[in-house]
């Protein structure tokens, strides 16, 4: 019965005339077209727009054209010596933002692994900071570091330790940067070990126990490898978020003292606003953008040929 | 090398009752096969030996040393899981090698080894595969040679080929015996195969719900089940077991009589008699126990296995390969007086008469 009613309806949009045949013709397209729209809008016209726009020097005042410089802005990030000192502070960060993530993520789920699987809860709590808007974040340890009435000297005061500038002071602020980026984001870590940790055989374990290899033997020859994917992919998301760090460096540091933690981002943001270069910042934004796909793709490629 | 011995063992698991007051001695060089269904403690108890499990009560020894609370890998066991449990990221070779490379035997030592290990069950021409590159036979042999490959105590397995095909089986099981008549170590072999157990063990220890039923030979096992449960669980097809009542040596069931049975007397008696000590008579022949219709009719090759009706349930008779019988058909049943077994209903023992 069900059949032949079906029958009868694609027969008639098969015979239906005009927009109705229209329609059912073309059904996929316009069900992808809004989507198609929104990422041309927002994505591609504005990808496109700056590779345009990197290979001119832009005026800042509007009515002057643009003028074809070719690879002009590329070049000159070889002599631009703050370019430099931008991406040698981002990379300092990224690796030691990372490092000290991942670190703390995996040891506090090899720790946590068996006892946190009860305490929901307790996963909650740690998705917060990363649920967190950065800026909050951001706010929230420019609070913690303020010299004067902050908590952290407050408890430096306390414990009868000298205060600090934190955050204002050359030699502790990019630490102090760091510290906050990895209290937002060392539970992301955690949660995927955790999950990594989760969905390990239990059989090769009760077959090295027998094999004679200790705790740490099991924990290099078994589960290292077998997080390697999960591990893999946890560093690559957070090294491609780390070189394009903005938040917590304009809102803490604004990039002092002295430079020492201006990253890409805050000079290409410089570049475009305050020195309203816009073609230059355009290649800057190019450089970083390709540097990132470099680097993960050749990551990703290692990671899977080592498997 | 070594024997393995249970005293009062007993494992629980919060309420539930695996193994209760488990008492057994493995003899050195033995082959000795826990044998029963899923759920009954066999694998329980081997997992005791491993260390993988520890004992809720009770003293469990490999020759003199009790190994209670000693780690596994200080016990100097070596296991083949039933799935294998092999390092899925590492080669054949090294997965063999392992155990070597974690006692800290020197490469060239470990490579030797390996090959001797590898050549032994036929793997050395894969030794570069992971074990994804592997047939499930392939795989239970790197799983085997790991095993070997450092001499242990005590070898433990869990149900080994019950992932393997039939042909496999088969094959990988006279591989084992031959092995272990070979390397002359002490082997606990899990399984809930019957024919496993019969064909590969020196001594078969029968399990139900956390005890010993029996323990024998395969022979003694066969031919002289001591409880309800080892006779109806041993053979192929099983022991026809039929209820019944049993007055001054008579067995009374429906329409099925067995004289002969000395003088007893048991009002909840179970008469079990094998497929193979029944068989096909006249429907009017001499001293014929039963005449019912053939419910079905199968040809194995060598015999044929027909099921006939009595009561409520069936009866298989095991027939010559050429009996040609069809359904519904009646036809006499004619028991071997000297074969049948008598079991109280109520204790599950067997009877004497």
């Amino acid at each position: 019965m069900l059949k032949a009613d079906n029958g009868t309806l694609m027969a008639q949009l098969r015979t239906g005339r005009g927009l109705e045949r229209w329609v059912e013709r073309h059904l996929r397209i316009l069900m992808l077209a809004p989507t198609v729209l929104i990422l041309l809008t927002l994505t591609i016209f504005p990808s496109v727009y700056m590779f345009y726009a990197a290979v001119h020097k832009i005026s800042p005042n509007p009515d002057l054209p643009w003028e074809f410089v070719g690879s002009g802005n590329f070049a000159r990030l070889l002599s631009d010596g703050q370019f430099h000192v931008a991406l040698r502070n981002t990379i300092i960060f990224t690796v030691l933002a990372v490092t000290a993530e991942f670190l703390l993520g995996l040891g506090l789920a090899l720790l946590l692994d068996k006892y946190i699987r009860r305490l929901t809860f307790l996963k909650t709590v740690l998705m917060i900071p990363m649920m967190l808007p950065p800026i909050a974040v951001a706010i929230t340890w420019k609070i913690i570091y303020e010299p004067q009435f902050g908590v952290l000297n407050e408890i430096m005061f306390r414990l009868g330790l000298p205060l600090q500038a934190w955050a204002g002071d050359a030699n502790l602020a990019m630490f102090s940067i760091i510290v906050a980026d990895v209290w937002q984001w060392t539970p992301f870590i955690f949660l995927l070990m955790l999950a990594g940790l989760a969905s390990l055989p239990v059989e090769p374990y009760e077959a090295a126990a027998l094999d004679g290899a200790s705790s740490w033997r099991q924990f290099w020859d078994l589960t290292l490898p077998f997080l390697k994917p999960v591990i893999a992919i946890a560093l690559l998301l957070r090294v491609m978020d780390a070189l394009r760090l903005f938040d917590l460096v304009f809102i803490l540091t604004g990039g002092g003292p002295a430079d020492r933690t201006k990253v890409l981002s805050l000079y290409v943001y410089q570049v475009a606003y305050r020195f309203a270069d816009t073609g230059y910042a355009a290649a800057i934004s190019l450089f970083v953008l390709f540097a990132t796909i470099i680097l993960s793709t050749w990551f990703m490629k290692r990671m899977r040929l080592a498997e | 090398m070594a024997s393995v011995r249970f005293k009062n063992v007993s494992k629980k698991f919060g309420e539930f009752v695996a193994v209760a007051n488990f008492n057994l001695e493995v003899m050195d060089k033995e082959f000795l096969v826990l044998l029963g269904p899923s759920g009954c403690g066999k694998t329980t108890t081997m997992r005791m030996v491993a260390g993988l499990e520890e004992a809720t009560s009770g003293d469990i020894y490999i020759d003199a040393d009790r190994i209670n609370g000693v780690l596994p890998k200080y016990r100097d066991v070596a296991m083949v899981f039933q799935s294998y449990a092999l390092y899925p990221h590492l080669t054949v070779e090294d997965n063999i090698g392992y155990p070597l490379k974690i006692r800290k035997v020197p490469p060239a030592e470990r490579k030797r080894q390996i090959a001797e290990v590898a050549r032994r069950v036929e793997l050395d021409s894969m030794l570069s595969r992971l074990p994804k590159e592997l047939s499930g036979g392939q795989r239970q042999r790197v799983a085997l040679a790991r095993a070997i490959v450092r001499t242990p105590r005590v070898f433990l397995m869990d149900e080994p080929l019950s992932n393997l095909d039939a042909k496999l089986r088969t094959q990988m099981r006279a591989e084992l015996k031959h092995l272990q008549h070979d390397l002359q170590i002490t082997t606990i072999y899990v399984t809930h195969d019957q024919i496993e157990a019969m064909t590969l063990a020196h001594r078969v220890a029968v399990m139900n719900k956390g005890v010993i039923e029996q323990l024998g030979t395969p022979k003694e096992i066969y031919n002289n089940p001591r409880t309800l449960f080892v006779a109806g669980f041993i053979g192929s097809p099983p022991m026809n077991l039929i209820p019944g009542e049993v007055t001054n040596g008579v067995f009374a069931s429906d329409s099925f009589r067995v004289g002969g049975l000395g003088q007893a007397n048991v009002s909840r008696a179970v008469l079990g008699v094998r497929p193979e000590d029944v068989h096909v008579a006249r429907v009017d022949g001499a001293g014929v126990n039963l005449v019912a219709p053939i419910y079905s009719v199968e040809l194995t090759g060598e015999s044929t296995f027909v099921s006939v009706r009595l009561g409520g349930q069936l009866m298989t008779v095991r027939a010559d390969k050429n009996f040609a019988g069809q359904i519904d058909q009646q036809i006499g049943v004619k028991v071997t007086t000297d074969r049948v077994f008598l079991f109280d209903g109520e204790t599950q023992y067997r009877v004497d008469f």
